[in-house]
């Protein structure tokens, strides 16, 4: 299968390029109040309005103050949402067993690619957004 | 003197012809070097003929002696003074009196110059005569000869046998040799000195002044020559002041370029970008077409790769570029220093110059000075 | 058996011929202008510009308009299914029901067809099964009366049946497996009966939420249910037609844009003109001799106020008012209002967004949620 691979500061992760509907640069926010603090605002993309999810923070509650350089956005069931991210690398192919489960409930998921281990975020953990 | 002052108002690379006329006009001759060849002297150029002929004129009618003056080939220079009627009418008056004349004044001058002094002696004709070499330092310029007396009675048959053999009146012969005026060795040797030492002392007055005037002429010359060469010099650092403007002109220009250049590599470098968002977004889709989009996956791929190697290509140019700015921002200082350097050079040409003209000025009066006749 | 219907529903779509022809003439006419618009980009005069865009512009609005049309279709493509429906529930039952549908012609959106035959599917259901005796003899009705005056689509459900039970309906509900993910009384009363105003489009998506996409606000009026025992049931429901665009005011709150739809504005005043009193932790204001009270948006909102605020919109919902206070007033605008992404949720204070002309997103405020909360 085919993964878009990405960097969050400096950290690599990739996700199922099937759940991803476009890559873009990143544009104006508008804030949401009263929102979920991973929830960076909204942007309007080809007429659709999505929010942004500031994806470090999601993963990780103590990252803070990433400024972020593109958006993927995702196409998760009927709805669209963008995840904010710092860069964006490129697409590989892999085999899917090469999807390591590190813990049981399936929230952290490794693969390994010339020896980078790279987290990927699995349809579950992005569902929970 | 005139003209040479009229020269000083010529263009400087006619000089030089005009400075040969000058020389023919006054027929100076000179060495290699700027120096007076002596050997070209002539009476003439050391001493006024005028005040020669004045001075001989007075001088034989006082002392009763007769005298003339010749060139280094025994040429006359002078008419001659006071001159028998007996040298005159009688000897002269034939060829072959003429000729033994010239031979006995050829013969005399000759061992005048040998000794250089006074050389007293009887010419052909039985007269005492002396001939004083002309002299300008050791060499012999010319001749004044003189005489034409007797220091004791004449001895009449001599004369007599002189007559025939010149084909000359014997008694009329007689009569002027009586006529001649009767001296001792004494005067005639006196006589000798002093025309010896004044026409000397004439003409080596006049040799210093000639070889002043030759001088002050050179010096002038070579004013005018390094003259010449100050305003090439002038003309030559403008133009290099000129061109190094010019030059830095271009320098800034080529600095101008390259930060274009840099400007053009930076919307290189964002289309790189781009291009990697829209390959990576066209492998999304070819993703998405499952089989279908295969082959454009691989298109996909090379986009990508294309867009790295351009954003790579873009930023070693970027590199380049940034040594050219570099390197000609070190042009630019060096420029400057020569430019200032080349303007200083110009003021110090022009400083030169101007204390040249002055020299050359100076130079021009005192040679006026000097040739003023 | 509603499955496959709904099923069918959402891959076939009947269109009024007309209508649709018109909406096609129109994106000729667009593709047509395409080529202008192509060689406007390249000339530097403005004035065929202008002309150019206001053609654009005019052609864009007719396709609007087109477009609500062709998304009517007659309630008339319902019949059938109902009455199958009836029927099934006859024999299931062992009951004997009449379907009266009137108002057939009555044209409404498709999306709204969808959603009004899930909900009639339910009722009738539900009458079928509670209400009526099972016995063949008893004839009994359900008379199903839609109309439309153009502001607002009308149904009316009426049956001679024993009447309404919310509790038997909520457990029977409860054991449905609707998927969903939490379903309790109030709700169940909410889009069941729905008594009073809400717009929470959760509740009622919950009754298909595969099916139903909805297009625009969605807001249910009044429901009145008038259910007296033994007589006629009576349920009416009223939706008003979905206008795409609505008008709404545009102020400031902080640094932020936010717009608030223009039918629950009451009036419009300046801070410094009107008293204010506080009581314990409430500020009021005295308008008109009437005392309303002061909601400080910002504060809702939590967000920072840039300066003090100074505008005071009187915002009227379900009889209920309040004191809107914020920072300054911007402009009124046309506006299409999307509802609210799932993320959003929780954030009871908007109802949804809208793309002003920046392109940027703006957030429309929910007043009647607002007006609750305080």
């Amino acid at each position: 299968m085919q993964i878009l691979t990405f960097l969050l500061k400096d950290e690599q992760f990739a996700l199922d390029i099937a759940l991803v509907d476009t890559i873009q640069n990143k544009m104006p926010i508008t804030p949401v109040p009263n929102s979920k603090k991973y929830v960076i605002g909204l942007i309007s993309n080809r007429g659709n309005v999505l929010p942004v999810i500031d994806t470090s923070l999601m993963l990780d509650d103590t990252v803070i103050d990433n400024i972020y350089e593109k958006f993927i956005i995702l196409n998760l069931g009927n709805e669209k949402l963008a995840l904010a991210v710092n860069e964006i690398d490129d697409v590989l192919e892999i085999e899917e067993k090469a999807i390591e489960n590190i813990n049981k409930d399936e929230n952290l998921s490794i693969i390994n690619v010339n020896s980078n281990v790279i987290t990927f975020l699995t349809y579950k953990q992005l569902q929970k957004i | 003197m005139l003209i040479q002052m009229l020269l000083l108002f010529l263009p400087i690379n006619n000089y030089k012809k005009f400075n040969l006329i000058l020389e023919e006009f006054y027929m100076i001759k000179k060495l290699s070097n700027g120096e007076l060849d002596v050997t070209l002297l002539e009476i003439k150029d050391v001493i006024d003929i005028k005040l020669l002929q004045t001075f001989q004129d007075n001088y034989a009618i006082g002392l009763n002696i007769a005298s003339v003056t010749v060139d280094k080939d025994g040429t006359p220079v002078t008419k001659p003074s006071s001159y028998t009627s007996f040298c005159i009418d009688f000897t002269h008056s034939t060829k072959a009196g003429d000729d033994r004349c010239a031979v006995s004044h050829k013969k005399g001058g000759e061992e005048a110059a040998r000794t250089l002094r006074p050389y007293i002696y009887t010419c052909h004709a039985g007269l005492i005569d002396f001939a004083a070499p002309v002299l300008v330092g050791d060499y012999q310029i010319g001749t004044i000869l003189g005489g034409q007396v007797l220091t004791s009675a004449p001895n009449e048959a001599k004369f007599r046998k002189t007559a025939n053999e010149i084909g000359v009146n014997e008694d009329g012969y007689i009569d002027a040799v009586n006529k001649i005026a009767l001296t001792n060795e004494k005067n005639v040797t006196a006589a000798a000195e002093v025309l010896y030492i004044v026409a000397n002392a004439l003409s080596q007055a006049g040799y210093e002044k000639l070889k002043l005037s030759n001088m002050s002429q050179n010096l002038a010359e070579n004013f005018s020559q390094i003259s010449a060469t100050m305003e090439e010099l002038s003309a030559s650092s403008v133009n290099v002041t000129n061109n190094q403007h010019n030059l830095s002109d271009e320098i800034v220009n080529v600095k101008k370029l390259s930060i274009e250049i840099n400007t053009i590599l930076d919307s290189i470098k964002s289309i790189a970008d781009e291009t990697k968002m829209l390959g990576l977004n066209a492998a999304i889709e070819a993703a998405r077409a499952g089989d279908a989009g295969r082959g454009f996956g691989v298109v996909a791929t090379e986009i990508r790769t294309l867009s790295q190697n351009s954003k790579e290509t873009a930023i070693k140019i970027m590199d380049l570029t940034n040594k050219i700015q570099e390197s000609v921002d070190k042009t630019i200082e060096t420029s400057h220093a020569t430019l200032e350097t080349t303007e200083q050079q110009s003021a110090a040409i022009q400083e030169v110059t101007s204390n040249l003209m002055e020299v050359t000025t100076l130079a021009d009066d005192l040679n006026a000075m000097a040739n003023n006749k | 058996m509603e499955q496959s219907i709904l099923n069918d529903f959402s891959e076939i779509s009947s269109v009024n011929k007309n209508n649709l022809d018109k909406l096609l003439s129109l994106v000729e006419e667009l593709v047509i202008n395409k080529v202008r618009i192509e060689k406007m980009k390249n000339e530097v005069s403005e004035n065929s510009h202008e002309k150019i865009l206001d053609q654009e512009l005019r052609i864009i609005s007719e396709i609007q308009a087109s477009i609500k049309k062709v998304r009517l279709i007659k309630l008339k493509t319902l019949a059938n299914s109902l009455e199958d429906l009836v029927s099934k529930c006859n024999t299931e039952y062992n009951i004997n029901v009449d379907l009266l549908f009137q108002g057939q012609e009555t044209e409404i959106e498709n999306t709204l067809v969808i959603y009004i035959h899930n909900i009639l599917n339910y009722l009738i259901k539900d009458i079928c099964e509670n209400e009526f005796v099972a016995s063949k003899n008893k004839s009994n009705q359900i008379k199903l009366t839609t109309s439309s005056d153009g502001k607002n689509f009308t149904t009316v459900i009426e049956s001679n049946g024993k009447g309404f039970n919310y509790k038997d309906t909520c457990e029977k509900l409860n054991k449905k497996d609707l998927d969903l993910i939490s379903f309790d009384e109030d709700e169940v009363k909410k889009f069941l009966d729905i008594i009073h105003f809400t717009n929470n489009i959760e509740d009622l998506l919950k009754l298909r939420l595969d099916l139903i996409y909805l297009d625009g606000s969605m807001k249910f009026e009044s429901i009145a249910n008038e259910s007296i025992a033994n007589e006629f049931r009576r349920l009416t429901i009223i939706i008003p037609i979905t206008s795409s665009i609505m008008q709404g005011l545009l102020v400031k709150i902080g640094n932020q844009i936010f717009a608030i739809p223009l039918d629950t504005i009451e009036t419009i005043i300046n801070k410094n003109t009107v008293k204010t009193k506080k009581c314990k932790n409430t500020e009021m204001i005295i308008y008109m001799d009437h005392i309303i009270q002061l909601v400080r948006v910002s504060e809702l909102l939590n967000i920072e106020t840039v300066s003090e605020p100074s505008c005071i919109i009187i915002v009227n919902a379900n009889n209920k008012k309040a004191a809107l206070l914020v920072d300054s007033l911007l402009d009124q605008t046309d506006m299409v209002i999307k509802p609210k992404h799932s993320i959003m949720t929780d954030i009871k204070e908007i109802k949804g967004t809208t793309i002003l002309g920046d392109g940027l997103v703006t957030l429309v405020l929910d007043i009647p949620s607002i007006l609750k909360e305080i």
